[in-house]
């Protein structure tokens, strides 16, 4: 009962999204307020409208009503009562309701905030039209192609359980992450398509949008570092990126979400790059699309694309419509786009910002290519051939090292035009420090020259932003008597952006140390062969000596859980280190074995093993040891870069009286959300 | 106040862990030779018939077992590591390598990567090129005392105006 009705607000969400869609270009034409205000609330509604249809499937999870066949499909009667929760996203049809819910809550929180303060009540209409179409199309989706509502004739007796993959933490949010961020981004698209439709040459649109960007932008950062941390405790790789599908589609529309919120501060402080600006917005978007449609479709074979259904090629015509509005929205628009201002030298920010952004267009197209080339190839050529990670690891990985040293270089570049002398001044500190820490890790053994390049690239770039923080505070304490803390908050509260930015750069950084130290340095051995009770191996600097198995109860109460035991010890002079638990649940009722390593070792040296089999119940067993060097540091790297975000992000009190922002061309109102 | 606490912290804590990071970074391994390392090697660079996404090495199921042990077998009868993977290739076609060959119907695909970075920093390089071209070199736009970032400049002026 209560999940029919939550169908029938989700059918009436829909007619609210085309009511909107219609009627607020139409109020926009005939001047009539009372008419874009009706659109505005309509597009309001939709979110409680969602909501209530989410709370209809939320109702008949955990009253288990396997007359639902998504019930059915996602959870059974063992499945515990927090997974029946987030069972809503846990197969097709109901995680595009979820998606919708998430995009209703940003339409609403676009809906609600204070258009007439923020001065951009002209666009205002078309911002609702687009998102009302874009909302209308993923409900249209859910209710005609993927319906997650409907009964099936013959209820079975119980569901069938949640996917045993996705039974992990970071499974859990990732996905809610992953949509936020897609769907965060469409705020910004929506202002770019409001302002090209009132035909506006200036740079409204960005800063009305720019913390929904970056708000877009972190959560589609967390859920790919989400994503990975799931990889990397559950799927048993020993590795946190595979260059799976599913990874590289989120990938692709960061490597373009990225360079915009770089290009979109030259639009605001030199007017120039408005055509760019549009050109990556658009395309963030249709990366979007582009990679649902594959994935949906089944095209692409993928370690979690969910279900294979016919969503797939509707996807592809929408996108196709999609682009040919954008494209000729953008083509009639070109003479507004016109620069104001030229690029006065490339030895500039703006200079080093345009071969940013090439470098991750490049990037982008490289993992988008490296994606669809089995199906390229299947098309054209007849046979379907695999890309692996050797691939991207070869071509993406050159490109990612250049745009840290870009990052490590563009700081010092002043908008305008830059001094040589100055900036080759600001080198020598960072490329002396890189200098010792490359002769300190030559003299500890690591010899390789090109992972020791690289270290010594990130040292570079590291210390680099550092610096930034170390002159930004030392110009504070010239100017007042500040103590160096005080400098540093103050420093950041007044140049949020800038010194956010510099987090977000610093916690990459950490990040690429430990790509690269379990790209280079990382172990790992063939399965062993059968292991005999108190028997030895040796992998790295570790002995590992097999204790026995034994079955352990099932963490989720439907699969059988066989838990293995290893003494770790220092394979010199073997001083015990530790213990290692690693397990395999096997899934019955799915027919499915998870593979759950124990993860152990120091922060610098990670130790993961992995249960590959045993015999006799436990005489013998076999075991897969990797040990991932600096892995640890991605992790951590992640942290800052959301820290970065929230210094980027937080609206800091005035405390001093304020003084006019000091890089800004005019003064920049606050383009900011209601909340 | 609370956020500038917290920040403080933070960046103390961050600090910390560099620190701690370099202090205690230990990257340098010996090889130790693992049995079958020659095998295994060799798995990594195929992909697995069953499992999809993953390399044949990592890869637990029955067919990969026998795909293992058909490598093992060709390397005891005296096979190189290529002629191994040549095995692989010429019975199931290049499908089965990890990393597609860089030469043959699959060139394409390494050249693409490459020719897009090349042309698109090459169109950069153009716009570049062209506008300063019709722009002659001018004075710094901002005007900046020798060695002196205008950033920090401007920062110490508003500085000294807020005292």
């Amino acid at each position: 009962m209560f999940t029919d009705l939550g169908h029938l607000s989700v059918i009436f969400a829909l007619i609210a999204c085309l009511y909107a869609a219609v009627v607020s270009p139409l109020g926009a034409q005939r001047n009539d307020d009372r008419l874009v205000q009706s659109g505005r609330l309509a597009a309001l509604m939709t979110f409680p409208l969602v909501l209530i249809g989410c709370l209809g499937l939320w109702y008949a999870l955990l009253t288990h009503d396997f007359g639902v066949k998504y019930v059915a499909d996602v959870s059974s009667l063992a499945t515990p009562i927090f997974f029946r929760i987030t069972a809503l996203w846990g197969s097709q049809n109901g995680s595009i309701l979820f998606w919708c819910l998430i995009m209703s809550a940003f339409v609403a929180a676009a809906m609600v905030r204070d258009w007439d303060a923020a001065g951009d009540k002209p666009l205002l209409p078309y911002v609702t039209m687009t998102m009302a179409l874009v909302l209308g199309f993923f409900l249209f989706l859910e209710l005609f192609l993927a319906n997650a509502f409907l009964r099936s004739d013959f209820p079975p007796q119980d569901g069938r359980g949640l996917n045993p993959l996705l039974r992990h933490p970071g499974m859990i949010i990732h996905p809610p992450m992953l949509y936020a961020g897609y769907t965060g981004l469409l705020v910004p698209f929506a202002f770019c398509i409001a302002s090209l439709i009132t035909r506006r040459s200036d740079d409204l649109w960005l800063r009305s949008s720019r913390r929904w960007t970056l708000v877009g932008w972190a959560f589609l950062t967390a859920g790919l570092l989400l994503g990975g941390r799931w990889a990397h405790d559950v799927l048993g790789w020993g590795g946190y990126w595979g260059w799976d599908p599913s990874e590289n589609k989120p990938l692709i529309t960061w490597l373009i979400a990225t360079p915009f919120l770089h290009s979109a501060m030259i639009q605001e402080k030199r007017g120039m790059f408005k055509n760019w600006n549009v050109f990556l917005m658009m395309l963030t978007f249709a990366s979007m699309f582009f990679g649902t449609a594959f994935i949906r479709s089944g095209l692409l074979t993928s370690v979690h694309a969910f279900a294979a259904s016919d969503i797939g090629p509707f996807f592809m015509g929408a996108m196709i419509v999609i682009l040919a509005a954008c494209a000729m929205l953008w083509l009639t628009r070109l003479d507004v786009l016109r620069s104001e201002n030229k690029l006065d030298s490339a030895f500039s920010r703006e200079g080093i910002f345009l071969i940013q952004n090439v470098l991750f267009l490049s990037t982008s197209f490289t993992v988008f290519i490296g994606t669809i080339f089995p199906i390229l190839s299947e098309a054209i050529g007849g046979t379907k051939i695999t890309v692996g990670p050797p691939f991207f690891d070869q071509t993406a990985g050159p490109q990612m090292a250049a745009l840290v040293a870009l990052m490590g270089m563009a700081p010092l570049l002043a908008w305008g035009k830059s001094s040589g002398a100055a900036v080759s001044r600001q080198m020598i500190v960072p490329a002396a420090f890189a200098l010792v820490v490359m002769i300190a890790l030559f003299v500890g053994g690591a010899n390789q020259p090109i992972p020791l390049l690289l270290f010594g690239l990130c040292a570079y770039t590291l210390a680099q932003t550092v610096m930034e923080y170390v002159r930004g505070v030392r110009a504070r304490m010239r100017g007042g008597n500040e103590s160096v803390p005080v400098a540093l908050v103050r420093l950041a509260q007044k140049n949020q952006r800038r010194y956010g930015g510099y987090l977000v750069h610093l916690g990459v950084v950490l990040m690429a140390i430990g790509v690269i130290g379990k790209g280079f340095y990382g172990q790992d051995t063939i399965t062993t062969p059968a292991v005999k009770l108190n028997e030895s191996f040796t992998v790295g600097d570790y002995t590992f000596t097999y204790r026995g198995i034994r079955p352990v109860p099932c963490e989720f109460n439907d699969c059988q859980t066989m838990q293995a035991m290893l003494l770790i010890s220092s394979a010199g002079d073997g001083r015990i280190l530790g213990a290692a638990f690693p397990y395999r649940d096997y899934y019955p009722m799915q027919q499915h074995t998870a593979t759950i390593p124990d993860i152990s070792g120091t922060f610098n040296n990670e130790v993961y093993v992995i249960l590959a089999g045993w015999d006799n119940n436990g005489a013998t067993a076999s075991f897969q040891v990797f040990i991932n060097p600096l892995i640890n540091w991605i992790w951590v790297g992640g942290v800052v870069m959301i820290l970065g975000f929230f210094v980027c992000f937080w609206k800091v009190p005035e405390r001093e009286p304020a003084a006019a922002p000091i890089t800004a061309r005019r003064p920049a109102p606050a383009g900011a959300p209601a909340k | 106040m609370i956020f500038a606490k917290t920040l403080r912290a933070l960046i103390c804590a961050l600090l910390g862990i560099l620190m701690l990071g370099w202090l205690t970074a230990n990257v340098a391994y010996a090889q130790a030779p693992a049995p079958d390392e020659e095998t295994y090697r060799i798995a990594k660079q195929l992909n697995c018939p069953t499992c999809a996404g993953r390399n044949l090495a990592d890869c637990p199921t029955e067919t990969c077992a026998q795909w293992k042990a058909e490598i093992k077998a060709q390397l005891d009868q005296g096979k190189s590591a290529q002629e191994v993977l040549d095995y692989f290739q010429t019975r199931f076609g290049p499908t089965v390598l990890q990393e597609p060959p860089k030469s043959g119907a699959t060139a394409p695909l390494w050249a693409a990567p490459v020719g897009a970075a090349i042309v698109f920093l090459i169109g950069a390089g153009l716009v570049m090129w062209r506008t300063s071209q019709r722009n002659p070199p001018a004075a710094p736009s901002t005007p900046q005392s020798e060695g002196e970032d205008p950033f920090v400049a401007a920062l110490e002026r508003e500085v000294r105006q807020s005292e």
